[in-house]
């Protein structure tokens, strides 16, 4: 195409003008084998990397359609250096399979022989493998499974695990779609992560990632284990699973620091998994020591350590994993890949948004100053405080107050990571305070009151930052974060993006310290979003004070 | 035979009876007679039968014509064209033919003459056939088939070569080699071997010379392919080598690559510009070594390898002059960057000795010439190289195996081919065109960009020259290809003010190119840091000074201690002395997040130009080239009439005796010799062509053989009366 609306960059990155007429016949054909960097307004980036096209290969795509989609699609000349590439890198795929042999059980085989003896050499490869059954095939232990897909990927020569899946215990769970739909790329996802096997789906805060699992849940029709983040998530899940499925309280169990329930679906949280008593973790028999057909891990993106640990040994299990942003700020996406599988569902942000099924959002930085004292107290501070002093201004506050009242019989969240500047403001504002130390009970009837629209305004810490279902919250203020962190920016504007019933734009605003490293860290945590395709208006404190500005 | 009283002609009567066009055909396809000029034919005769030119033209031969002139060196006198056909093929008429132009052989009368130099160079066993025997013909054939069954395997063992075998004493031969010595089915070559003589050779081959007859190229065609599909493959490899030896250049300005003691750049400096650059080492050698070729690097103080003032002015150059310019380095160059890397002595470095190869440029134009021919199909690579070596069986590469793969793979890099094929505009640059037709090819240059609030900039298309500098200096490259990517940094815009520009003109310029209006942010961004440059000065008067008028700001940065090495001192709550330079200082400040700009002694602020190292060394590396240039028509020409008018010269020069006289004049000068015992100058010509002149007293003359004593060797001779060219009587 002479004229088409794609760019092929020789560092492999793929440029996608989406106000070009063949933009969306372009990024469906792309999305195949690309991953979407980033998708501000008017050029999406996708990139191409060996994951991806190793996906796109699991998927069935062979490198001739690929090739065929970027010369089809591309405006100029593509490299041909990455037609190589991606025919090379593509062929890698699927040498090494692995199987299941009626007597041999789980074994390697391979259509080139070459590379399984490559393999087979590798020192961190070796004791994985058993006897040597012919040429072609090799047996496999099966309990390095996990580990054995983790090394082959790291030389280059993934396997494809065709092993299959245990159905684990079977348990009827059907979806009561009575008064609600599951949303079509809801269903998409949930087809998308079945027929891959295991994977991850990737949808924005608010788009209904829990239904998500739901659905998945209602295919694999079989007991379910649930990892999330913390307590309070755990008792969301569980009321959505009451909700919207066949599933009775009987048979959800809740498995954290409080109680210990087993059922047929069991919601355990991340903490009680990595608790150690005696240097061993305590609670690990509850992953390995049930029959789960399958297990859904909330928020991917936080999965700690330990748990890719325990992962590595469930790989005949269906794993779901489930996130806003495969960005990790600890650079483990590649073990996200490998241990619970490719991404299998992604959509941008502004097209769920743009189909009406996450609330439009407005971001607007108010850059507030220091006081004189301020200033001089943050130019002298050591480092590792010059954040948090300058952070915590009381300017901020008196923002905040006017924001407050600007936006008066609207939800509204005050969000913060500085305990004493939360404080400060809920006293000052006569606002109720939530942190992790508000007892859960507590806090679940607090979030209640504000669902129901009893209270108006929360002000919360970053025990807010994940799985709270506050629907009708259309103002979030956030005072102070985890310095630059990408995702926590992502993932508080997810507080207020589930569709409002009037339709109306939620806000998002982040008050900044001018001339401190507060706006650079507030530069670096917008990055995730405008790449999401989100736009920053800055305005200025000082406007506010004089009640200069439209809002 | 009946004697003849024609005398023989010699290669210098065969080159002065050519046409001028047959010259001129000889002249183009061996330049190297005409440098430097020979003053006559005879000298032109000398020249083309030198063994070095002879070893120039064979080693342009293929195969094919190699065998059929190792049957021309091995047939027995007298040789016709009858006698080649009978052994070769109608298929060495082509050759023969070629052979004729190329003055490798001429013909005297019908008899074929091959010139002595060519029997040479070929080797003392051509075809692996041994030394001329002096047997009687009919007595071998018929003691073969007599021959006891030990000798009949002895020769099968010689037949096909090498047709030599060792004995432990000639003298005390076995019973087998003393039959076959006795018989002369062999021949003794010194004490301790014997050879198979060469026309027992070829009667055992069955009256073959070779084996195999290799008459037929091997093909080398891959996939059939459209111009359109191979030139738009190529492009884009045009358009990123051109940028990548910038960005390499680029590199090594600011951080230099250190230079080996023993010449070039070692391996490290190799894998940080590759890591840095994002390229493949193999790729990054080959492009480090055409700019080394072309000039554009050079070693500076005998240190490091830095730019040089030729690369900025190629920088200049339109995308397509460039091309052409870097494509006539790589095709004329006998540096070889594949052979770069380990090899058995050890690392051969890139920009370093050792890798001057002085047949690479010619087997370079071989294997085009391959490509063009088939164009626009694809070459498959495994078979190009057989071809090749078909092509030029005698030239001494080492491997062809490696030569062709490295040639076809940085032609692809080049974007000389696409697709492993020829593409149009490669082919036009083969042929010598000025115009290679890729303008039109090339995206058309755009003047926008389009600005998002992610703060990345992209210009989907190239950038007009002078926006794309511009833009180069307000932001950072992130991503480079048909489009360009650019990333608005607080560190970027430093960089432009830094340069002189102000936020102003920063902000007007990027309006004025993006088609999409200015994220607000990005105004924000451009005007803070607009406001804070310049707040903070560095400046020198008796030492480096920092001073602010922000007293905040002052004891911010006397309290931060990523500025302790500056050991700042405080002058008054607006002004801190440094111990360092004024250049360390600001480094110091920047990379501390601070904003600081350079004044003068007026407190005017200096624009601080990033400097660009270059280096003056004129450094193109010498061509070590054995291919002489094809010299033009008007040379040709102009040099045609050089020979002619000096062979007119020397023909007056000549004295009587040598003078050519016709063969009854001859034969009755010589009669009158031998009557009057008189002692007489002849003209010789021997069988390498060439007339040397014998002084010599006639005892006799029957049947065309005249004996006569020889002043020089001092001895009696017998001299064929055809081949004495003239006849003089020495008063």
């Amino acid at each position: 195409m002479a004229d088409g609306p794609l760019i092929v960059q020789s560092d492999k990155t793929l440029l996608l003008e989406i106000d070009h007429g063949a933009a969306d016949d372009c990024r469906r054909a792309i999305a195949a084998f690309a991953e979407l960097e980033r998708s501000p307004e008017h050029i999406h980036t996708y990139r191409l990397t060996s994951l991806g096209l190793w996906n796109a290969r699991a998927a069935g795509l062979d490198a001739e359609s690929v090739i065929d989609v970027l010369l089809r699609y591309s405006r100029y000349a593509v490299p041909h250096a990455i037609l190589i590439d991606i025919a090379e890198t593509m062929a890698r795929y699927g040498r090494l399979r692995l199987e299941t042999h009626p007597v041999h059980g789980l074994i390697l085989s391979t259509t080139d022989s070459a590379v399984l003896e490559e393999v087979i050499r590798a020192k961190k490869v070796q004791p994985m493998l058993g006897k040597r059954i012919d040429s072609e095939t090799i047996q496999v232990f099966p309990s390095e499974r996990g580990r054995l897909k983790q090394s082959l990927l790291k030389l280059g020569w993934p396997a494809e695990d065709m092993a299959g899946y245990v159905d684990g215990q079977a348990h009827p769970i059907e979806l009561h779609e009575s008064d609600w739909k599951l949303r079509p790329y809801q269903r998409l996802a949930a087809e998308g992560f079945w027929h891959g096997g295991s994977g991850v789906v990737v949808l924005p805060c608010g788009a209904g990632k829990t239904l998500v699992g739901v659905a998945a849940m209602s295919l694999a029709q079989a007991t379910t284990l649930i990892l999330v983040t913390n307590t309070v998530a755990a008792r969301q899940w569980r009321n959505e699973l009451l909700k919207r499925t066949s599933l009775t309280e009987d048979q959800i169990g809740e498995y954290s620091g409080s109680k210990k329930e087993i059922r047929a679906v069991t919601i355990a949280t991340y903490q009680v998994l990595t608790t150690k008593r005696g240097g061993v973790y305590a609670h690990l028999d509850l992953v390995d020591q049930h029959d789960w057909g399958l297990i859904i891990y909330d928020e991917v993106h936080l999965l700690p350590a330990p748990i890719f640990r325990f992962t590595a040994d469930i790989q005949s299990r269906r794993r779901l994993g489930l996130t806003a942003t495969l960005v990790r700020e600890d650079g483990l996406e590649g073990e996200v890949f490998s241990l619970i599988g490719p991404k299998r569902y992604d959509v941008p942000w502004k097209e769920i948004e743009s189909q009406g099924y996450i609330a439009p959002a407005e971001c607007i930085e108010v850059r507030v100053n220091l006081t004189d004292a301020e200033r001089l107290l943050y130019a002298t501070a050591e480092p590792e405080h010059k954040y948090r002093t300058c952070a915590t201004t009381r300017t901020k506050g008196a923002i905040a107050k006017l924001l407050l009242e600007k936006h008066k019989g609207e939800q509204i969240l005050v969000i913060g990571q500085y305990l004493d500047q939360l404080d400060t403001l809920s006293t000052e504002m006569g606002i109720t305070l939530i942190t992790g130390n508000t007892p859960i009970k507590e806090r679940e009837e607090l979030f209640q009151g504000f669902r129901e629209g009893e209270i108006n305004a929360l002000v919360v810490s970053k025990v807010a930052n994940f799985s709270i279902d506050l629907p009708e919250a259309t103002i979030a203020i956030q005072v102070s974060g985890a310095f630059g962190s990408r995702q926590e920016e992502a993932q508080r504007l997810g507080r207020i993006l589930r569709p409002k019933a009037d339709g109306r734009t939620a806000r998002f605003y982040t008050l900044v310290a001018r001339d401190t490293v507060d706006q650079d860290f507030a530069q670096n945590r917008q990055r995730f979003l405008t790449e999401q395709g989100y736009s920053y208006r800055i305005i200025d404190a000082d406007d506010i004070l004089i009640g200069d500005i439209e809002l | 035979m009946s004697p003849t009283l024609r005398p023989s002609r010699s290669l210098a009567d065969e080159l002065r009876a050519r046409s001028d066009e047959n010259l001129q055909e000889l002249f183009s396809a061996r330049p190297d007679l005409l440098s430097p000029l020979p003053t006559d034919i005879t000298a032109l005769a000398a020249r083309a039968s030198s063994s070095p030119s002879i070893a120039r033209v064979i080693d342009g031969l293929n195969s094919w014509e190699i065998q059929v002139l190792e049957i021309l060196a091995v047939l027995p006198q007298p040789l016709t064209i009858d006698s080649l056909l009978a052994v070769a093929d109608t298929n060495a008429a082509a050759p023969y033919k070629k052979f004729l132009t190329l003055a490798l052989i001429y013909v005297d009368e019908d008899q074929i003459r091959v010139l002595n130099s060519v029997r040479d160079t070929l080797g003392p066993e051509p075809a692996g056939l041994g030394p001329v025997g002096l047997g009687d013909r009919k007595r071998w054939i018929k003691k073969i088939e007599e021959a006891p069954a030990s000798a009949k395997a002895m020769l099968e063992k010689l037949t096909w070569g090498p047709p030599r075998g060792s004995v432990s004493d000639v003298k005390r031969p076995t019973s087998t080699v003393s039959w076959l010595l006795e018989n002369q089915l062999l021949t003794p070559v010194d004490n301790q071997t014997v050879a198979l003589p060469r026309e027992v050779g070829i009667y055992l081959r069955g009256n073959r010379v070779h084996k195999e007859r290799l008459d037929t190229p091997p093909s080398y065609a891959g996939k059939a392919l459209t111009r359109e599909d191979v030139d738009s493959a190529a492009i884009g490899a045009v358009l990123e080598i051109l940028h990548h030896i910038e960005e390499l250049l680029h590199f090594w300005a600011g951080e230099p690559a250190a230079a080996l003691r023993s010449g070039g750049v070692g391996v490290r400096e190799i894998k940080r510009a590759s890591d840095e650059l994002g390229l493949e080492e193999k790729y990054l050698i080959f492009i480090a070594e055409l700019a080394y070729i072309s000039g554009f690097v050079g070693v500076h103080n005998e240190e490091e390898f830095l730019p040089t003032p030729a690369f900025d002015i190629w920088r200049n150059r339109t995308l397509e002059e460039r091309w052409v310019e870097i494509v006539n380095n790589w095709l004329s160059t006998s540096r070889v960057a594949g052979l770069v890397g380990k090899s058995e002595r050890g690392y051969i470095a890139p920009l370093g000795p050792e890798i001057d190869r002085c047949a690479i440029s010619h087997l370079k134009k071989v294997t085009l010439n391959l490509y063009a021919e088939i164009t626009p199909n694809a070459v498959d690579i495994g078979a190009l190289a057989e071809r090749i070596k078909w092509e030029r069986p005698r030239k001494a590469f080492g491997s062809h195996h490696d030569f062709v793969h490295w040639i076809a793979r940085e032609a692809q890099w080049l974007g000389l081919t696409g697709r492993n094929a020829l593409t149009s505009f490669g082919a036009a640059l083969l042929q010598g065109e000025e115009l290679t037709g890729m303008e039109q090819l090339l995206p058309k240059e755009i003047d926008y960009i389009l600005i998002q609030a992610d703060n990345t900039a992209i210009a989907p298309g190239p950038l007009q020259v002078d926006l794309a500098r511009e833009m180069s200096l307000i932001a950072n490259i992130e991503s480079k290809g048909g489009a360009t990517v650019y990333r608005l940094s607080e560190h970027s815009i430093r960089r432009a003010l830094d340069n002189g520009r102000s936020s102003e003109e920063i902000k007007k310029f990027l309006a004025k190119i993006s088609k999409t209006p200015l994220p607000q942010p990005l105004e924000y961004m451009i005007a803070d840091i607009g406001k804070r440059y310049g707040k903070l000065r560095v400046g020198i008067s008796f030492s480096s000074y920092i001073r602010c008028e922000d007293e905040a700001l002052v004891a911010a940065i006397l309290a931060d201690k990523k500025l302790a090495h500056l050991q700042l001192r405080q002058l008054s709550t607006t002004v801190l002395m440094t111990e360092g330079d004024t250049h360390e200082a600001i480094d110091g400040l920047v990379e501390s997040g601070y904003f600081p700009a350079l004044e003068d002694r007026d407190g005017a602020l200096v624009a601080r130009k990033h400097e660009r190292a270059r280096t003056k060394v004129k450094p193109r590396p010498p061509r070590i080239s054995g291919d002489l240039a094809t010299p033009s028509d008007d040379l040709i020409n102009a040099a045609l009439r050089a020979l002619r008018a000096g062979d007119k010269a020397a023909a007056h020069r000549k004295s009587a005796p040598v003078a050519a006289g016709s063969p009854s004049e001859t034969m009755a000068t010589l009669a009158l010799a031998i009557k009057s015992k008189a002692t007489v100058a002849i003209g010789y010509a021997d069988s390498d062509g060439g007339v040397s002149e014998r002084v010599i007293e006639p005892i006799h003359l029957i049947a065309g053989i005249l004996m006569a004593y020889d002043h020089r060797s001092d001895e009696v001779l017998r001299f064929s009366v055809s081949r004495i060219s003239g006849v003089a009587i020495v008063e």
